[in-house]
């Protein structure tokens, strides 16, 4: 990857080829890093997506499995929300919303619009007429907010 | 759901056929009133359907609601072609929990909530530690559009 990045960090800002930004990172030993592509402004937090993908998402992938064995049944969300791996997944907070999103676009299901609320505060789906237009809704969110990529 | 895991969340249930595969657009209440395209559940989610205002989540809400589609009548499980049945069940805090219906073969349908929908030979195949028990079963006369479900 040759496209230059930008480092934002704590206000200041360096130009860097993906490779060398990288190797900054590491020497500086920074906790908040937010690269930037300038060619279509995305962004991700660099630190925090590799301890996402190593520690969030096999815990948040199990819970899941767990979850949907005991619950994928029922047919009253309420029934589904209680659940203790649900419960869990809630607890783990903000760091596991990209996931959740990932999950909600690959395998819908309205399940999972109480969690999303809960966590982010938010209602994305209130307007929402069906459970396919809120799956779309929270979607949105999720990309608006830069929790799923496009 | 594997076979595996239906024996192991409904052990009453013996003979039973996979009749359409997961979905989770559409739950039992839904299945039961013939819809294959909404979530029916009260709520005040604009995306969760309900056909009456009341949301309360009762079992005397969901009978209202299947009273609006015609059942009216209080029956038990006999097959009778000429009538269509719906069978709600309540958990063990007498919560509203499953609803099946019955075909014009006399066989039972269910709607998994979002896994597949089954095809049952007797309502209380489903009644156990899951879904609770059959509170109340309702009829209608059977027309030639409901048989179109």
């Amino acid at each position: 990857m040759s496209e230059n990045l930008v480092i934002i960090n704590g206000g200041d800002s360096e130009q860097f080829t993906f490779v060398q930004m990288l190797e900054a990172t590491i020497r500086q030993g920074t906790n908040e890093i937010v690269l930037r592509n300038p060619k279509d402004n995305r962004s991700i937090k660099l630190k925090a997506k590799i301890e996402a993908e190593t520690e969030i998402k096999p815990e948040f992938e199990n819970l899941v499995k767990v979850w949907k064995k005991a619950t994928h049944h029922y047919s009253f969300i309420r029934q589904k929300i209680v659940h203790p791996a649900y419960l869990r997944i809630i607890g783990m907070g903000e760091k596991v919303l990209p996931f959740i999103l990932e999950e909600l676009r690959e395998r819908p299901s309205a399940s999972w619009f109480p969690a999303l609320e809960a966590i982010s505060g938010n209602d994305a789906a209130q307007t929402a007429k069906s459970v396919d237009e809120a799956v779309q809704s929270w979607l949105s969110w999720g990309k608006r907010q830069s929790y799923l990529t496009v | 759901m594997t076979a595996e895991e239906i024996a192991e969340i409904f052990p009453n249930l013996k003979n039973y056929q996979i009749t359409s595969p997961a979905d989770y657009r559409y739950n039992c209440i839904a299945w039961a009133a013939g819809d294959t395209k909404n979530w029916w559940q009260p709520s005040d989610s604009p995306y969760l359907f309900w056909l009456r205002d009341d949301k309360s989540d009762s079992l005397e809400n969901c009978i209202e609601v299947f009273n609006i589609l015609g059942f009216n009548d209080e029956t038990d499980s006999a097959s009778e072609p000429e009538f269509e049945k719906i069978a709600l069940y309540i958990d063990a805090d007498g919560l509203p929990s499953h609803a099946a219906r019955q075909k014009e073969n006399g066989f039972w349908t269910s709607k998994l909530g979002e896994a597949e929908e089954i095809e049952h030979d007797t309502p209380d195949a489903l009644e156990g530690e899951t879904y609770g028990k059959v509170k109340i079963i309702l009829k209608r006369p059977r027309t030639k559009v409901q048989n179109l479900l």
